[in-house]
């Protein structure tokens, strides 16, 4: 029998699907085209298609070719040892795989990786013609800086007018700011069904849900309001009846700090689930700090919107800001989650995060918090398999006494 | 660096920048004089000079080792220029400094703010400042209110003013010596200059490492000295450009230059660019003036956006103007945005048939063996091939 | 630690202004802080989630409006020790319903000064020792539940302000008073609050930053002081900092 959590796996999955080349390619509509994210609830309410070539080379690296499609990257001739995920991106632009899109928008967000992605496309050739907007993001998160940000988004919707010759409808985007506070307040509220002990799903649904609400063609629609209550309510279900992940003894909570793995989640974070009772209760894109869309004018709304891109997309927080948000992240998800362990993947074209690994390691050890660093590429197996991970990540379990 | 120039002001430039302190730092320290530093070409020296003191340029100078600064920056994920400048940081190198300024450029180089506020080394004074990824007026505001803060910072820190005079007679300070930089560099336009490109390097770094007014002077001497030496004929085999980041280190000049050709031009963050244009002097707001020019008149980091478009008429303007045979593009290790400015750039190059060399290295000289064999090569094939 | 001492004061001035303003105030008594408390309160008392349909009340959404804030004194005669003031219903009038959510927490004693901050300041450190009771991760300030068990036990503001004094006075043995004000009142209201809020969080940051500066460090404020509004406030920090530093000997 097919339970609600794999019907609502295999919903987002489908969706995420779309973030492939080839879906993206078949698009109809205004094509917008960025590196990175963008503020979605933009697009969602213009009723323009919003693709990022940084999300659709990192699918490329889940492919059943992905080593091709990296080495086709590392062919391309950018920096030897760039993020992998840019690299099939830059392979996709280059090798002229990429639809060409009517309007280019770009930022710095988050990293230097993406921004080189950035500057590859507004760089392209044959795209010279394509009207571009560039956007910078502060490494700092104060009013100011949302400020700021929002007023670069705001002439983000003016050049996207001016391109497309159609006005922003205004109490469009009303509507789908205030869907959008809807669906953050129920990624919330999964989030904190994962308190629980034993935590009552597969935490890893709360990345599947962000993704499925932020990239995905259905974003900001009813049918994710939909999804996300589904998922709430099965997983309230289970923390009522005291329900762990079916099938699962947990013995261990973990905090996996960076993205996972391009990889099925199986054979990972399945495998350690299933085989050591060893859950991985949180993760870099998982960690949601979502505030509402404040709709009492245009410019606070804006402020807002610069708030959400700059400090509470996951991988900007993470990525843009200074060392002591990254650590009071750390320490606030172990405390309210219940970590055991902290995880740094430390995936190793993170140029941020391996230029903080010693306070992360410090910290953790005035805390008492075990910590391991893997030193893995996310995006290509042949760096280091899942099952050498597991045997590594086994090996930290057992010799922290922890199973 | 190997140097034939026979000049005193020449010497002492070129002691200056193959060291990190200085007598001269020294000296200006023992008079009372305060000494900031900081990481990166954006950050505005004009800012330093309007407050009395004497701006630093940090870097990794000699360092073979990165030593601690590996704890702190994982060795093979970090670009070896990061590190090597911590390490000397950390190994007490910068001690002389009274505070210093963190550019963030790039997500190594702005770690090390964070870094060093968690290290043993201690600095009363530390401050970030973030280069803007665009260009265009609303970034320039921004970076305007981040000069703004840095400089009451700076006011309330070590207790002094710094008012619109002193900021415009900065400005034209370090607009004069950019001047004279552009006139030192231009030597190399001719076929047989009185000037090499390890020379000119080494005669550039020592302006972001000494008192501004004695650098000054030093270079106007050192260019009427070189407008009046006798330069014996000497025929370059092959007339190079270099591309890329860092670039204080005269090393792969001196292995270019060892080998008959001739380094005329570059593009690096501590040549060709700090020297480029020039600060609006007679502006309302100074500060705002400062802002414009490190935003919008000279946006040549590949981590801004929009920088393509400059960084490309400017190599190509410099070709033209300084017969360049090739172009060396040099990457250090996990640069990722010079990494894709480089690539950009060879399909720019191989189109308008200018040869290219690419090099990723670190950013020590202790890899020169090998950069020897594959710079022979790529001379030889380029040979009398100027533009 | 003197330097909150006008926004305790800022504080009383609110209320009464929300008095003047015809918001219901009521002033709660505490005849003892556990004695008759109808829930359980320690680390552990609350372990599990409180879901939202055993969901009595929700307080501090932040599309409902939510700001929390301590502040303390070593002049523990400035704090009525278990005074609780509550502006707007109470905890059993909200069944159903989403307040908006203020908490002040107000704490005196000789001994309290800015080492206390960390400790004293977070307003969710109390996570999940009430039991009942839930705060909720990643946010800001103070956003929580009362679960329907608890609402039926009886518990109120009083209890909540009771039972937050216990546990910080148990945390921390040099608080000799304390005083806790609760708003739910309305949106407005809790921004008004926030008004004071926001000069308590600059405060915070510039303790901060002053503590590293007695490291050797002098790092980060983010605000330009020719133009900031809270110059000032930054002045008298660092007046009583220099005072504190000229009292005491400095560490090597």
């Amino acid at each position: 029998m097919i339970n609600v959590y794999s019907q609502l796996q295999m919903q987002a999955q489908k969706a995420l699907g779309g973030l492939c080349l080839d879906p993206q390619n078949a698009s109809s509509g205004p094509f917008v085209l960025g590196n990175g994210d963008f503020f979605i609830e933009i697009p969602a309410a213009y009723g323009c298609s919003f693709s990022d070539l940084t999300l659709t080379g990192a699918n490329g690296t889940a492919l059943p070719n992905a080593a091709e499609l990296i080495d086709k990257g590392i062919e391309i001739g950018v920096e030897s040892r760039m993020c992998n995920a840019i690299k099939v991106a830059s392979y996709y632009l280059e090798a002229g795989l990429v639809r060409k899109p009517d309007l280019i928008i770009t930022s710095n967000s988050c990293c230097d990786a993406m921004d080189t992605l950035g500057n590859l496309i507004n760089g392209y050739q044959p795209w010279v013609d394509v009207p571009k907007f560039k956007m910078d993001a502060p490494h700092s998160f104060d009013e100011a800086s949302y400020k700021y940000m929002g007023r670069q988004l705001r002439q983000a919707v003016a050049f996207m007018e001016d391109v497309f010759g159609k006005k922003m409808d205004w109490d469009r985007l009303r509507e789908v700011c205030v869907l959008s506070n809807k669906q953050a307040q129920l990624l919330l509220e999964f989030q904190e069904l994962k308190k629980a002990v034993p935590c009552p799903a597969n935490p890893d649904f709360s990345r599947l849900g962000f993704a499925y609400d932020r990239w995905t063609g259905e974003r900001v629609s009813p049918q994710i309001t939909e999804w996300l209550e589904q998922l709430v309510s099965a997983t309230e279900a289970r923390v009522k009846a005291k329900q762990g992940i079916e099938g699962i003894d947990e013995k261990v909570r973990f905090l996996w700090q960076d993205l996972a793995g391009s990889w099925p989640p199986g054979l990972l974070w399945g495998r350690l689930q299933k085989e050591l009772g060893a859950v991985c209760i949180m993760d870099y894109m998982s960690y949601g700090t979502l505030t509402p869309i404040e709709l009492s004018s245009e410019e606070a709304m804006f402020t807002s919107f610069g708030k959400r891109f700059l400090l509470e997309d996951p991988m900007n927080r993470q990525a843009l800001h200074t060392t002591d948000l990254f650590c009071d992240d750390i320490l606030g998800i172990v405390k309210d989650f219940k970590c055991d362990a902290v995880v740094m993947p430390a995936h190793i074209a993170h140029r941020d995060t391996n230029s903080r690994l010693k306070i992360v390691r410090d910290m953790c050890r005035a805390k008492g918090i075990p910590c391991l660093v893997l030193g893995i590429d996310i995006w290509d197996k042949r760096h280091m398999t899942p099952d050498v991970a597991f045997d590594r990540m086994k090996t930290f379990f057992q010799s922290t006494g922890l199973i | 660096m190997k140097s034939g120039l026979r000049s005193e002001v020449f010497e002492k430039l070129s002691r200056i920048a193959g060291a990190i302190s200085s007598p001269e730092v020294m000296e200006w320290k023992k008079k009372g004089g305060k000494v900031i530093g900081y990481t990166c070409s954006f950050v505005p020296e004009e800012l330093f000079v309007a407050a009395g003191m004497l701006p630093f340029r940090i870097r990794a100078t000699g360092s073979q080792d990165a030593g601690k600064a590996d704890d702190y920056f994982e060795a093979a994920n970090v670009c070896s220029l990061i590190r090597h400048t911590f390490g000397k940081i950390l190994s007490g190198e910068y001690d002389f400094i009274d505070g210093a300024v963190i550019g963030g450029g790039c997500d190594g180089g702005r770690h090390i703010l964070d870094n060093w506020e968690k290290s043993p080394a201690k600095i009363p004074f530390l401050e970030r400042i973030f280069i803007p990824h665009a260009s265009n007026e609303l970034t320039a505001g921004y970076f305007h209110d981040q000069l703004a803060r840095l400089k009451a910072r700076m006011e309330e820190h070590f207790g002094i003013k710094i008012g619109d005079d002193k900021l415009r007679d900065a400005i034209r300070l370090c607009n004069e010596i950019r001047g004279l930089q552009r006139e030192l560099y231009a030597f190399r336009i001719s076929d047989n200059p009185p000037i090499t490109g390890a020379e000119t390097v080494a005669a550039i770094v020592a302006g972001s490492s000494m008192p501004k007014q004695e650098y000054r002077d030093d270079l106007k001497k050192l260019i009427g000295e070189l407008k009046a030496v006798v330069v014996p004929e000497k025929k370059y085999t092959a007339r190079v450009m270099i591309v890329g980041p860092g670039h204080d280190d005269a090393s792969l000049c001196d292995i270019v230059e060892s080998l008959g050709g001739l380094v005329v031009a570059d593009l690096t963050c501590f040549g060709g660019k700090v020297m480029f244009g020039s600060v609006k002097e007679d502006g309302a707001d100074p500060l705002q003036a400062i802002a414009d020019y490190q935003v919008l008149i000279r946006p040549f980091c590949p981590k801004n956006l929009g920088a393509h478009p400059s960084i490309n008429k400017e190599l190509f303007a410099k070709i033209k103007e300084f017969k360049v045979g090739g172009v060396i593009g040099q990457i250090f290790l996990c640069c990722d945005t010079w990494g894709g400015e480089i690539h950009i750039l060879g399909k720019e190059f191989r189109a308008a048939g200018v040869p290219l060399l690419r090099i990723e290295r670190e950013c020590t000289s202790d890899s020169t063996g090998q950069l020897q064999t594959r710079v022979q090569a790529f001379i030889e094939t380029i040979s009398g091939g100027a533009l | 630690m003197t330097l909150f001492d006008a926004y305790i004061r800022k504080v009383s001035e609110y209320v009464e202004e929300m008095r003047a303003q015809g918001r219901s105030v009521k002033v709660l008594s505490t005849p003892a802080l556990l004695e008759g408390l109808p829930v359980k309160i320690g680390p552990g008392a609350n372990p599990g989630v409180i879901l939202r349909e055993d969901t009595y009340a929700e307080l501090g959404n932040p599309e409902a409006g939510s700001c929390a804030f301590a502040l303390f004194t070593d002049k523990p005669g400035l704090i009525p020790d278990g005074r609780i003031t509550l502006i707007g219903p109470d905890i059993k009038e909200a069944a159903g319903q989403s307040l908006p959510f203020g908490q002040v927490l107000m704490m005196g004693g000789a001994g309290l000064d800015d080492k206390n901050l960390e400790e004293l300041q977070q307003p969710g450190f109390i996570g999940d020792q009430i039991e009942g009771y839930m705060v909720r991760s990643s946010s800001q300030s103070v956003w929580s539940r009362v679960s329907k068990d608890a609402a039926a036990k009886g518990f109120d503001f009083t209890s909540l302000g009771r039972a937050l004094m216990a546990l910080y006075r148990s945390g921390n043995g040099n608080i000799q008073a304390m005083e806790a004000v609760f708003v739910t009142s309305g949106r407005d209201d809790i921004k008004r609050l926030d008004d004071i809020a926001a000069q308590v969080r600059k405060i915070n940051k510039e303790l901060v930053r002053q503590a590293w500066k007695l490291r050797g460090y002098d790092i980060d404020c983010a605000s330009d002081c020719s133009s900031c509004g809270d110059k000032a406030v930054c002045d008298e920090i660092k007046e009583v900092l220099k005072e504190q530093q000229a009292r005491s000997p400095q560490p090597d």
